[in-house]
């Protein structure tokens, strides 16, 4: 293999937990610093908090600092310089990169990055991506359209640091796109793990090919958790004759988790860029230990112009109880992200999480593979219609399907779904993150 | 710019360039620095491309 083993920094990846933890807190307390001398909403936070950064000593000490929301990171932004607002750390000019988050709960956030913080996000990815197998021979497609949302735009500079041959798939449509992979012999691409399910579908139907057939032998998956769900990641590595692997990151923040070659079932933290807290989702006490359930605070300890210092992520997560036998000292997060805070939900008393019922769906061959979610009231009671397309070949089994498909549904969910099923491809296809679930009930 | 100016600078760039050379040489053993480095090598290459060729041996030989 030309240049490096299995890590892309094997100083900083296997520094044992006494020096890593070491090497946190002074990072923690950089940063800490860096954004209440430069940052004015971090200065009033810290200030109406009556924190002053030489208040932390220790990591445990992390706790004192007040933790940010993303309505707050909005509203900072009425302020000028515009559009940065008082987020901002560094002078206007010497930010070099825009751009914003999804606005899928509300207005948008802008996301200002210096040069240097954009080789931080390809560091970021380039630690991934070495860690998944990419190398220099490696010719990277990338089906995404390259615009204001970060999306792969670093999973592109990554690659391109790596050494690999870069072909941006930009303005393609999905057809377009597999034939120039196989046209190319592409060998590895990044996307959703919705869009990946859909090229593939798109490889099938529309243009006759098999997609397991082409040279596409690694795929990096992010915006969704699809792709540390087993039966999703198992579908997607049947129609690619591919690993998959999972990434976890977000505008805001960066690229802070890894699935790595190993597929250890959960997502390596970036602890030497990142501090990833778990709260407990109630009583916000810190979770050390394997089993529990909770939510993700992340520092980013190296980003400067739009400092990101304790951030409510609201995902979901819990710790591995098992290190990866990959040899980083990094923590594991078992399952990956689990899910949001804001999207799992209650319904009927019960609390429902989008994922379980895609673990279930995607489980069932006789299923094509988009689905769609909908909980509405009937009456005084809630209602979770579950919309499921149905392979021609199943229609003859249809009603041992369904039936097995509830009781399933039940048992790992403790809820009952009104179940309709369509023909395939009749349910909406999304080329970024997926809208599968929608509460209509009042309030939610 | 002067002749002792541009090779001031030059000198300055051949220093940058023996030490990313050698943090580029790390090719086995440490991939972030092997890659960062022949990216700085890439930076050199354009600065070098910036300060142009060395054009005094072009010079007419003095009278």
């Amino acid at each position: 293999m030309s240049g490096g083993g299995a890590y892309w920094n094997p100083y900083l990846e296997t520094l044992d937990r006494e020096r890593l933890e070491r090497l946190q807190l002074k990072k923690f307390k950089r940063i800490l610093t860096w954004a209440f001398e430069r940052s004015p909403f971090y200065r009033e936070l810290y200030q109406s908090a009556g924190l002053k950064p030489e208040d932390i000593r220790t990591l445990a000490d992390v706790a004192k600092v007040p933790r940010v929301e993303k309505s707050m990171l909005r509203s900072a932004q009425d302020s000028p310089p515009f559009p940065y607002g008082r987020l901002l750390a560094v002078p206007l000019e010497e930010v070099v990169e825009f751009r914003q988050t999804s606005g899928t709960t509300g207005r948008p956030v802008y996301q200002a990055d210096t040069w240097a913080d954009w080789e931080w996000w390809s560091e970021c990815w380039a630690t991934l991506l070495w860690s998944q197998g990419y190398r220099p021979r490696d010719r990277v497609f990338l089906p995404f359209g390259y615009h204001i949302f970060v999306a792969f735009w670093a999973g592109h500079y990554a690659a391109e640091k790596i050494g690999c041959e870069i072909v941006p798939g930009g303005v393609l449509d999905t057809a377009a796109r597999v034939l120039k992979i196989k046209e190319i012999q592409a060998t590895a691409m990044m996307g959703t793990p919705t869009y990946m399910m859909n090229m593939a579908e798109t490889a099938r139907n529309r243009i006759q090919l098999d997609p397991a057939g082409l040279t596409i032998r690694k795929i990096t998956c992010a915006g969704e958790p699809g792709a540390l769900i087993p039966a999703t990641k198992k579908r997607l590595e049947a129609a690619w004759g591919a690993k998959v692997f999972d990434h976890a990151g977000a505008t805001e923040i960066g690229a802070w988790g890894f699935e790595c070659a190993r597929q250890p079932g959960g997502l390596h933290v970036n602890e030497a860029f990142f501090l990833v807290e778990l709260l407990d989702l109630v009583s916000d006490e810190p979770i050390t230990q394997p089993g529990q359930r909770g939510r993700l605070i992340m520092t980013a300890f190296d980003r400067l112009a739009q400092p990101c210092v304790r951030f409510d992520s609201k995902d979901v997560a819990e710790w591995a109880d098992e290190p990866c036998s990959c040899g980083r000292t990094y923590r594991l997060l078992k399952g990956g992200v689990l899910g949001r805070a804001d999207d799992i939900t209650k319904v009927k008393g019960v609390l429902l999480a989008p994922a379980a019922i895609e673990e279930v769906v995607r489980g069932f061959e006789e299923c094509g593979d988009e689905f769609e979610v909908i909980v509405d009231r009937a009456g005084e009671t809630d209602r979770i219609t579950l919309k499921v397309e149905l392979k021609p070949e199943a229609e003859s089994r249809k009603p041992e399907f369904l039936a097995a498909l509830k009781d399933r549904l039940r048992l790992t969910t403790n809820l009952n779904y009104q179940i309709e099923t369509h023909p395939l491809g009749a349910l909406p296809r999304y080329e970024g993150k997926a809208r599968r679930f929608k509460d209509l009930r009042v309030g939610h | 710019m002067d002749d002792h100016k541009l090779l001031e600078l030059k000198g300055r760039l051949e220093i940058l360039k023996r030490e990313a050379e050698a943090l580029a040489a790390e090719k086995d053993a440490f991939p972030a620095l092997w890659r960062n480095a022949e990216r700085v090598l890439a930076c050199v290459r354009m600065m070098e491309i910036g300060l142009g060729p060395d054009l005094r041996a072009d010079k007419e030989p003095a009278a």
